[in-house]
């Protein structure tokens, strides 16, 4: 396999540099050529000529290298042609050039027969002197199907269909003669596509194995320091130590490509060059590379990776014509400013719809799903993608997000949640926190796409973006009061619903208002607070002498105490007040108010802070110094009413801190006063994201949608000369 | 080389070999992108730019300029 890198070097040379005898390659003065022949050189004949006179001495070992190396390729091919080829390689040197008359003989190569058959039937040995009919025509390029490192023995990669090597000449470089000298002959293409398949970018594992043989400097052996490879010969050297540098200077070679990212180095001109056609070649051999990557990295590996796919680069985008096209007819550009309302858009209520649309502006709101959805990284894999909730709600977030200031008819999204969650079918009212258990569950199953296949039925190793943001684990620990040993669960959650002071199953054993300085909460003795419900729901609770429970140790019943905290904090957390009340005696709300702070810090309610609790030292300072545990608040939904008819509002956070009150259609500008009070309101749901990554993706939210703006600018160009020239221009 | 030198050759052709170090590389891209990593080197590479001029700096120099601060 090696034979094949080596081989098409020296090929290369030979063809370049004329071969014995011949130096005239590019000085014929070309009569009209219909073909793909060497007009670049036509201005360039200094350095070539230069280069020639060093190669001399060298194209007669470089020829008989051909020639073995050609019979050393007949073995590894084992193909009757194989003889055909020493032939048509022998006559390389006098084939590779154009003649005087104008007609293209084509050089041969191995590998590269399918190129020539003009005539399918063709032999070999024909080939290099046969005189393409007319123009080269462009099916010539596109039967070369076969990539040069894929001929002969590795038929098991699928030759990919390249995009057709253009016909056109190549176009002269602007800034480095040296690299037009290199584009000479038919083969260049061929050849330097080789070397990027076999040591830049390597698809397939014939090719990583001989990268990962050949591909160290020839002089100090290492494989780092910036390894680049000879385009002239067979030799690769590091660039940090200068033996690139060296092999240049004594051999003349003046370009090399970096193994590591396929720049083209040109040692004259002592820069990385860029030469369009060698640009277009390198980016085609690496998305060639990097398909092939990804198509078997997703069927070998099973890291789960929570990024589109490894493989998967993020493409540049370039404009196609049809998008310069809607571009130009969509001329108005959005700007980000303080007050732009992108992402406002009331929601019609359909009818005892409020808990709906509450809770999907919650979620329209949350930061992260938020730029999931509008950066469309849902790929559906559902059998039926008009029933897949989570396209439903992707396009949902391009409505709400569309800059559309009229309400919007959910009616799609409400026949789906009908179909997925019949408990929530039909238009009595519902319970708002049912609803988004609901909401989330559904979407969760539907993510499959999303999570590089596997485990989605697994919930201990789902990756979906739902479980990623929303799932938090809650530790239940269930000590026995004999022998005190603790048995511990933890259990995947979404949400933390919490009991009210005043419900017949409280148990408060701290008056109300009393230590909840901790976060900041508006200390008003007699009303209770966030942070009062979320002590009440971490504290060791009896269990009682009617509810024993098997103790592993003691082997027998015991009393136990329990008690819940969290064991991972989720990305959004969701705190659920439990105001519906459906006990045996009765069915009521319970309409206390509860007071709530901006930002909370979930730290004294985490499992690890189970001891300091114990001891009595539940505040912490609220300036820990750490910012891991701190929740910020951005949704807030409320319930008005009484259990039998009641209706949903909910506040939302917009652009850092800015608040708006959505009342199904109506959308309100409120101060955060509005929100922390709520009074008369009662809220039922308040929605929490973690501090540091709200602050991370208001900075991506406005990258995101500041790309339009930057590009616009470059766009602005081309679109002014559509508008000025009226005619639309590709991309250059 | 030495014998750390030689194992690390063979692990790096391992690596290739098995596709790995292709996948870690795009592995590492990615969370440095995510992180703002290739952001920040990008806005230095620009005032390096800037300062030398578009016409008269070479990667050498980017190269030289950057490294540490990467």
């Amino acid at each position: 396999m090696d034979e094949k890198g080596p081989f098409s070097w020296v090929l290369m040379t030979t063809g370049i540099h004329a071969g014995r005898g011949t130096p005239q390659v590019c000085v014929a003065p070309a009569p009209p050529r219909p073909v793909a022949a060497e007009p670049g050189e036509q201005g360039e004949e200094p350095p070539l000529v230069e280069a020639e006179e060093a190669e001399e001495a060298e194209t007669a070992e470089t020829a008989e290298k051909a020639e073995r190396k050609v019979e050393a390729e007949a073995k590894v091919e084992g193909k009757a042609e194989a003889a055909g080829k020493a032939e048509a390689a022998g006559k390389v040197e006098t084939a590779g050039k154009v003649d005087a008359a104008g007609k293209v003989e084509t050089a041969e190569g191995p590998g590269r027969r399918v190129e020539l058959k003009l005539e399918p039937e063709s032999e070999p040995v024909r080939e290099a002197e046969q005189e393409p009919k007319g123009e080269q025509k462009p099916e010539l390029e596109d039967e070369n199907p076969a990539r040069s490192g894929g001929g002969g023995g590795r038929d098991e990669v699928p030759p990919p269909t390249l995009p057709s090597d253009p016909s056109r000449p190549p176009d002269p470089s602007p800034r480095c003669s040296h690299v037009n000298s290199f584009k000479v002959g038919e083969n260049w293409r061929q050849e330097l596509r080789v070397i990027y398949q076999c040591f830049v970018w390597c698809g397939t594992p014939e090719t990583r194995k001989s990268k990962a043989k050949s591909c160290i400097c020839h002089v100090c052996g290492t494989h780092l320091n910036r390894l680049h490879s000879c385009l002239s010969c067979v030799f690769f050297g590091c660039f940090t130590e200068k033996h690139i540098h060296e092999h240049a200077e004594t051999k003349q070679h003046n370009l090399a490509v970096d193994l590591y990212y396929g720049g083209i180095y040109c040692f004259m001109c002592k820069d990385y060059v860029y030469d369009k056609d060698i640009e277009q070649i390198a980016k085609e051999e690496q998305g060639e590379a990097l398909k092939l990557q990804a198509s078997s990295s997703t069927e070998v590996s099973h890291q789960q990776c929570s990024m589109p796919g490894l493989g998967e680069k993020y493409p540049t985008w370039e404009t196609t014509k049809p998008e310069l096209e809607l571009l130009g007819h969509n001329p108005r550009r959005r700007r980000i400013t303080s007050s732009f309302t992108i992402g406002l858009r009331g929601l019609i209520n359909l009818g005892n719809t409020c808990f709906m649309n509450c809770i999907v502006q919650a979620l329209t709101h949350t930061p992260i799903l938020r730029d999931f959805f509008l950066s469309d990284r849902h790929r559906c894999e559902m059998p039926s993608p008009e029933l897949c909730l989570v396209c439903e709600m992707s396009s949902l977030f391009r409505e709400l997000y569309s800059g559309n200031p009229s309400p919007h008819v959910p009616y799609k999204l409400l026949h789906l949640v009908w179909i997925h969650a019949r408990h929530l079918a039909g238009y009595r009212q519902q319970d708002a926190h049912e609803f988004l258990i609901a909401a989330l569950d559904v979407l969760h199953r539907h993510c499959k796409g999303d999570d590089a296949g596997k485990a989605a039925n697994n919930p201990n190793h789902c990756n979906c973006i739902i479980d990623q943001i929303f799932t938090g684990g809650l530790q239940s620990d269930v000590t026995c009061q004999a022998c005190h040993g603790v048995s511990t669960t933890i259990d995947p959650c979404w949400d933390i619903s919490l009991d009210l002071p005043g419900s017949c199953t409280s148990f408060w054993p701290l008056s109300p208002g009393r230590e909840s300085s901790v976060n900041g909460e508006s200390h008003i003795p007699g009303i209770p607070t966030l942070t009062d419900c979320l002590r009440r729901f971490t504290r060791p609770e009896h269990l009682g002498s009617s509810a024993k429970i098997k103790c592993g140790s003691c082997q027998s019943y015991q009393e136990s105490t329990k008690q819940l905290t969290m064991k991972k904090l989720p990305v959004v957390a969701c705190f659920h007040f439990k105001r519906f009340e459906h006990s045996a005696k009765q069915r009521r709300k319970i309409t206390t108010y509860i007071s709530f702070p901006l930002e909370l810090d979930m730290t004294p309610f985490m499992a690890s802070s189970k001891e300091s609790r114990m001891n009595g030292q539940l505040q912490l300072p609220t300036n820990s110094g750490n910012d891991e545990n701190k929740y910020s608040l951005f949704a807030v939904v409320n319930h008005q009413g009484t259990l039998e008819s009641g209706h949903y509002t909910s506040f939302i956070r917009h652009h850092k801190d800015q608040w708006f009150k959505c009342d199904d259609a109506v959308i309100t500008k409120a101060s955060i006063k509005d929100v922390l009070d709520s009074e008369g309101n009662s809220s039922e749901i308040k929605l929490t994201s973690r501090l540091p990554l709200v602050e991370g993706t208001d900075h991506q939210r406005e990258q995101l949608c500041l790309a339009l703006p930057d590009r616009s600018a470059h766009l602005g160009e081309t679109l002014l000369s559509l508008s000025n020239r009226g005619a639309i221009q590709a991309q250059p | 080389m030495n014998k750390d030198a030689q194992m690390r050759a063979a692990i790096n052709q391992k690596l290739i070999e098995t596709g790995e170090r292709e996948r870690l590389k795009e592995l590492l891209r990615a969370k440095l992108i995510e992180c703002g990593w290739k952001d920040q080197l990008k806005a230095h590479c620009k005032e390096v730019i800037k300062e030398k001029g578009l016409e008269h700096v070479t990667v050498d120099d980017l190269v030289a300029e950057i490294t540490p601060k990467g």
